[in-house]
């Protein structure tokens, strides 16, 4: 988040015009995972990778492996919404910090957000598009215009999904407890009723 | 020194700049000036059309008092749209240059959220639901609820500096868990660099709760009594945790959390649809928890067919909370109603939904008024009898009893037969055996209920008579128009005895006297009925009473029977005795569940009692 960037604000805009019908052909079944293929390949290639694609890559595989499964399709739906974003007029004036994009989308971050949240709502939901965008910048090492480092590091910390999700998971937890807990009040209460009828 | 807004009326001359506040000290007449002017434009970040009267500016711990301003500096009430302003408290917790913030967040209360009385006892009513064994601090949460809807707006749309209120009066390092959660949902809300508001530690759950509540407020904005459970839900286990101390730390802030006190919140009785579906903690929700995991059988197109049920175009059954729950609603939200006033009111907002047409007689002889002159009006006659054009035309001066006159009319030959209601007579058993209804939901005292506001819509008289006997009866002053004096007779209780005294009936109804105007005869009770009828007073059967009453009511009798577990045995063992009733002119209702109550108001309504 060294290099001060692009315009938050334009790149959340960029996400809510995604068209539907992009995200839908990235996550379709048969013909999906070629799709994608062919748009990060001639993004990256844009952006100055001369081969963005080893031969056999594994990461087609990770693409491709069991087609109907959720998480693959939901994998490849946010690597299609982060290629629609990049190809915003500032990655292209910017190409060698766009291109610094490319081992992040293949590793483990994009795929562990992925299996969060559906790649829909990084084009409708506000939190999510701005999650994206930061996610997105920091991997070239950017931060948005007109944020110092601090604001830029506690406002990804804010948006974090992974983080989120962690304590999401122990308050569901704890709801589940709170709510044995008002059930057992309940009955206690009815009880309680049951017995003061007729005194 | 206290200053109401209601007398106090210097507002154009102030915006003139030629008025001297007079009767303020010197000390506070150049922020009663200034706090004044940014009256009306606090209103008008609302919208130039609301109409509220001026706030109250309290100048004292005495006038605080008067107004029942305690703890914070600012309060509004519903029951009078007032909004209460401590420039005491103002000044010494150096907030003079706010005056627009402060008074359009108050403004807010009583235009944007809790608005009113009714609303507000919504949100408390869903508050309480999500907050088990902490209903008592809901006014508290409600309270919070609705400054973070109103400061959100006003700091974003309005741009009002509502964080630097909180930035001048928030306490270093703040031990309230609840307080440093609430005040990071502010942060996150407009953005603010960390520890602008939130200061002492704030641990991963403290930000994912703020993080909830922040995108809460932004979603329910529109809707905000959808999203009231959840918020409660958010807080529960701050609010369990703290308690005294939560309320402690909000005290100052705390402006609404009377707003409701000595109101009369109508519709609690039903419980809302979405107060049950919305009773879920914020992170249960993947709409505001922004996360929806991955699952492995997730079909590959998007929709399942489910429609939310606001949009589906079914009726669903409508669902009441008991009496006991409502009172508590009712005293959370302010009001000063007695416990029986409650439980008249409850049955009234039951009882509503079901009224039915009333058995009238139908005249063949009818007459139309026909206006005769003014005559003079007093003031022991019914306000709405005077002619106000007769007054007015007397004299321009009205000086009630002197110049007020009424019309008198007499009668001449209609063409329309004259309708005229029979009265009835409400005999209800308050014995051991039937339960308080205040406390437990009662179908008998519903369906009494419905009939006698039936009666008195249509212009009856009605009469109640509480009997548990041996033991106590009561009854109203006679027949009465009163619908407040009949229900509250009506949910009255006694619990002596073990039936309503059948004999009590002879008190009213004789066989050689006849009635002034047919009434019906309606008795609420239970099996211990059947015991009192073959009872003798005087050597008198209460059968013999039972079938004179009905014969000289010459409006119908009607028994309403809750018989609890009534089955094939009781029937064969009381077929003898209901068969008696029916054969004495009686008719006889059991009545255990709703359904059955609908159908006896269905049946009461097509009856011809009046006529043989």
């Amino acid at each position: 988040m060294n290099i001060p960037g692009p315009s938050l604000d334009s790149l959340i805009h960029r996400l809510g015009e995604c068209p539907p019908e992009f995200l839908e052909l990235t996550m379709e079944e048969s013909r999906g995972t070629e799709i994608l293929i062919a748009i990060l390949g001639d993004t990256f290639m844009e952006y100055g990778e001369h081969n963005p694609w080893q031969a056999e890559d594994p990461f087609h595989d990770q693409l491709r492996h069991k087609p109907t499964d959720a998480s693959v399709r939901r994998h490849r739906g946010l690597l299609g919404v982060i290629a629609w974003l990049l190809f915003d007029e500032w990655f292209q004036q910017n190409a060698s910090m766009a291109s610094r994009a490319w081992p992040w989308m293949r590793g483990e971050e994009v795929l562990e957000l992925s299996q969060l949240v559906r790649p829909e709502l990084f084009t409708s939901d506000m939190d999510r598009r701005e999650e994206l965008v930061r996610v997105l910048l920091a991997s070239m090492d950017v931060r948005p215009a007109g944020e110092t480092i601090e604001q830029s590091r506690d406002r990804m910390a804010t948006l974090d999904s992974v983080e989120r999700s962690k304590v999401v998971q122990a308050t569901k937890a704890a709801e589940r407890r709170a709510r044995e807990i008002r059930k057992a009040m309940a009955q206690k209460a009815a009880l309680e009723s049951a017995s003061r009828y007729g005194e | 020194m206290y200053l109401s807004g209601r007398t106090f009326k210097p507002l154009t001359l102030f915006r003139s700049s030629v008025f001297s506040v007079t009767g303020v000290s010197l000390e506070y007449r150049p922020i009663v000036e200034k706090w004044t002017a940014a009256w009306p434009a606090a209103i008008a970040h609302w919208s130039s059309y609301v109409q509220l009267h001026e706030p109250i500016w309290c100048m004292s711990i005495a006038a605080e008092e008067r107004e029942s301003l305690t703890g914070s500096f600012a309060m509004i009430r519903l029951v009078d749209h007032a909004v209460v302003i401590s420039l005491r408290q103002i000044v010494e917790l150096g907030l003079q240059d706010f005056a627009e913030e402060i008074l359009a967040h108050e403004i807010g209360h009583h235009v944007y959220c809790p608005a009113d009385l009714n609303d507000n006892a919504r949100m408390l009513a869903r508050m309480r639901r999500g907050l088990p064994g902490c209903e008592a601090y809901a006014p508290m949460v409600g309270n919070l609820y609705a400054d973070l809807l109103i400061n959100d707006r006003l700091e974003r749309s309005k741009a009002l500096r509502m964080s630097h209120v909180y930035q001048r009066l928030n306490q270093p390092n703040q031990k309230s868990r609840l307080w440093r959660m609430y005040m990071r949902t502010y942060e996150i809300l407009w953005s603010l660099k960390r520890g602008i508001l939130a200061s002492g530690e704030i641990d991963s759950r403290i930000e994912v709760d703020a993080v909830l509540a922040s995108r809460l407020i932004r979603s329910y904005a529109k809707d905000w009594l959808e999203g009231a459970g959840r918020y409660a839900c958010l807080l529960l286990p701050y609010v369990s945790e703290e308690q005294e101390a939560a309320r402690e730390a909000m005290k100052l802030w705390g402006d609404a959390i009377q707003c409701g006190k000595g109101g009369e919140p109508d519709g609690v009785a039903e419980i809302d649809e979405g107060e049950l579906d919305g009773s879920i903690h914020p992170a249960e929700d993947p709409e505001l928890s922004g996360l929806d995991p991955v699952d492995l059988d997730e079909q590959s197109t998007p929709g399942t067919g489910k429609v939310d049920s606001r949009f589906s175009g079914r009726k669903s059954i409508k669902s009441f909370r008991d009496p006991v729950e409502y009172a508590e609603i009712l005293k959370a939200s302010g009001s000063t109603l007695s416990e029986r006033e409650v439980a008249a009111k409850y049955y009234r907002e039951r009882a509503i939904p079901f009224l039915i047409p009333f058995p009238e007689r139908i005249m063949s002889v009818a007459s139309d008024p026909l206006p005769e002159g003014l005559d003079a009006w007093d003031p022991s006659s019914e306000l709405e009898r005077i002619d106000w054009l007769g007054t007015l035309l007397a004299s321009p001066e009205v000086i009630p009893g002197v110049t007020t006159k009424e019309r008198m009319y007499g009668n001449s030959p209609g063409s329309d037969p004259m309708r005229d209601p029979i009265d009835l007579y409400l005999g209800v058993d308050c014995s051991g055996s039937m339960s308080d209804p205040a406390y437990t939901f009662s179908y008998p005292i519903l369906a009494g209920a419905v009939i006698a506001l039936s009666a008195l819509r249509a212009g009856a008289r009605v009469k109640v008579v509480l009997s548990g006997e041996p033991g106590r009866t009561v009854a109203t002053d006679g027949f009465l128009r009163d619908s407040k004096l009949v229900l509250m007779a009506l949910v009255n209780y006694l619990g002596t005895g073990y039936s309503f005294g059948i004999h009590r009936l002879a008190e009213t109804f004789s066989e050689s006297q006849n009635v002034a105007k047919p009434t019906h005869v309606l008795l609420l009770s239970d099996y211990d009925m059947f015991t009192m009828l073959d009872e003798d007073s005087n050597g008198v059967s209460g059968w013999s009473v039972a079938k004179m009453a009905a014969s000289a009511c010459e409006g119908g009798a009607t028994y309403v029977l809750q018989l609890p577990g009534f089955d094939q045995d009781h029937r064969s063992r009381f077929q003898s005795h209901l068969d008696r009733m029916r054969q004495d002119g009686w008719h006889v209702h059991l009545i255990n569940s709703m359904e059955e109550l609908v159908g006896f108001t269905r049946s009461f309504s097509r009856q011809r009692y009046h006529e043989r």
